[in-house]
């Protein structure tokens, strides 16, 4: 029997992750008052093309899929791909040593495969056991490593090196792409990606839009939001030290109008 | 969790207010067939009463205020809300039933603020999160932030105008929020 060709990638793969984590730095999370981003002008670039991408295949091919399938049934392919992520998601609970949430994510996985019909109903959800994300750029994260520089990958969209090098990871931790490469059909995983960036994408088509159109700088907003979603995913939304706002009403009262002149 | 179930506070909560707030919205646009303008007077009549306008203006506009020439100021000042009802207006889904379910108060150290965690639910499924920032100030309590799953409204629009700023100047910022207003 032949090695897995995927084990071949691993080595080269781990290099990759390991020099995209010497980027990252020390800082933890990403809510600085910077923007992070030393290769704006190159982000600026890739991004202009993935929109002229999205506005020429993937947002049609979403309209598409949302036209040509009933909700039912697009929310049963969600579900289908959501439970297949259990064992990458079962694995990042564990390294975070979030050990409830592993037990949740073993639940839903029992539940939705057996009552679910193969994860087509999100039953376990109905009996409480909500769901919920993880990949190993959070983990990473949680482990103290920092996001590094803001990233625009092509097609992929925002990222960083640590999340980039969490894309990585999970897919080795993914049982289902060794699975897939030991019965030569590796192009399912492939598949699988594809179908879940158009499912995704054809869920937030008018938002996207509303998004962009009240957008003065749309791409500096998606920027902000990727990393304010990041840093609310990777503390499993509790709540962020927020920053200190200083009171600047303006005031009838003529004594907090004086205070606000002399800029207390 | 039970900050506002003590019988010591005799002042309207924070939560209070945020439920008042929200029972209040959806009155006001629950009305399904409504035109964009008259969803947009209701917004702009919301959102004046309700959050600490000037406070909110000054905090996303950041360091750049103090480089802005008075005038450059004051039409900042006169476009910042007109801007912010447009965006809200236009970002918010037509209202279908949803309620909003307060779930607990956290006070914000150092400034005294109250964080208002709460969640939007329609019927039985629980949406996003959305936390209010409450400041009492002189008028009374008011919104200074509204955090929805994470993203806070603020720190957004904060990192948009310091980017548009960085290339255009405080000058390209106010010329674009002009040119999103009829």
């Amino acid at each position: 029997m032949k090695p897995p060709p995927i084990a071949l990638h691993l080595g080269r793969a781990l290099l990759v992750a390991a020099s995209l984590l010497a980027l990252s730095g020390c800082s933890t999370t990403g809510t600085d008052e910077t923007a992070n981003d030393p290769l704006e002008g190159f982000n600026r670039g890739v991004f202009a093309f993935n929109q002229g991408f999205d506005k020429a295949v993937i947002k049609p091919v979403a309209e598409g899929y949302r036209w040509a399938l009933p909700k039912p049934v697009r929310d049963g392919v969600k579900n289908v791909l959501d439970n297949l992520k259990a064992p990458v998601i079962l694995a990042n609970d564990l390294m975070q040593g979030q050990f409830e949430r592993a037990g949740v994510t073993i639940g839903r996985f029992i539940v939705n495969t057996t009552v679910g019909l193969g994860g087509v109903s999100d039953y376990a959800s109905d009996i409480g056991l909500e769901q919920h994300g993880e990949d190993f750029g959070q983990t990473l994260a949680v482990w103290g490593f920092g996001e590094g520089p803001y990233l625009m990958l092509p097609v992929l969209g925002p990222s960083n090196p640590r999340d980039l090098t969490g894309l990585i990871a999970d897919i080795f931790l993914d049982p289902l792409s060794y699975v897939a490469s030991a019965n030569d059909v590796e192009y399912l995983t492939g598949v699988r990606t594809v179908v879940r960036a158009i499912d995704t994408r054809s869920r937030h088509i008018e938002d996207l839009d509303d998004l962009e159109r009240t957008s003065l700088d749309f791409y500096a907003a998606l920027r902000s939001l990727y990393r304010q979603k990041r840093d609310d995913e990777i503390l499993n939304g509790a709540t962020p030290p927020l920053p200190i706002i200083p009171s600047y009403s303006r005031s009838s009262d003529p004594g907090n109008a004086q205070a606000a002149a002399r800029g207390n | 969790m039970l900050a506002f179930s003590q019988p010591a506070i005799a002042a309207p909560t924070a939560s209070a207010f945020v439920s008042e707030l929200s029972e209040q919205a959806i009155a006001e646009l629950r009305r399904t067939a409504m035109a964009d303008t008259e969803r947009e007077d209701r917004f702009r009549r919301l959102f004046l009463q309700s959050f600490d306008v000037d406070t909110i203006a000054r905090f996303v506009i950041g360091r750049h205020w103090r480089t802005a020439t008075p005038v450059q100021q004051q039409r900042y000042q006169r476009v910042f809300p007109e801007y912010v009802v447009k965006v809200l207006s236009k970002l918010a889904p037509v209202y279908s039933g949803e309620t909003i379910e307060i779930l607990q108060e956290q006070p914000i150290e150092p400034d005294g603020d109250v964080l208002v965690r709460a969640r939007l639910r329609r019927t039985d499924v629980a949406l996003a999160r959305i936390d209010f920032r409450v400041r009492e100030t002189a008028q009374g309590p008011r919104i200074i932030d509204l955090v929805v799953g994470g993203i806070s409204l603020l720190t957004t629009q904060r990192a948009e105008f310091d980017s548009i700023v960085g290339r255009e100047g405080v000058g390209g910022l106010i010329a674009s929020m002009e040119r999103m207003l009829p």
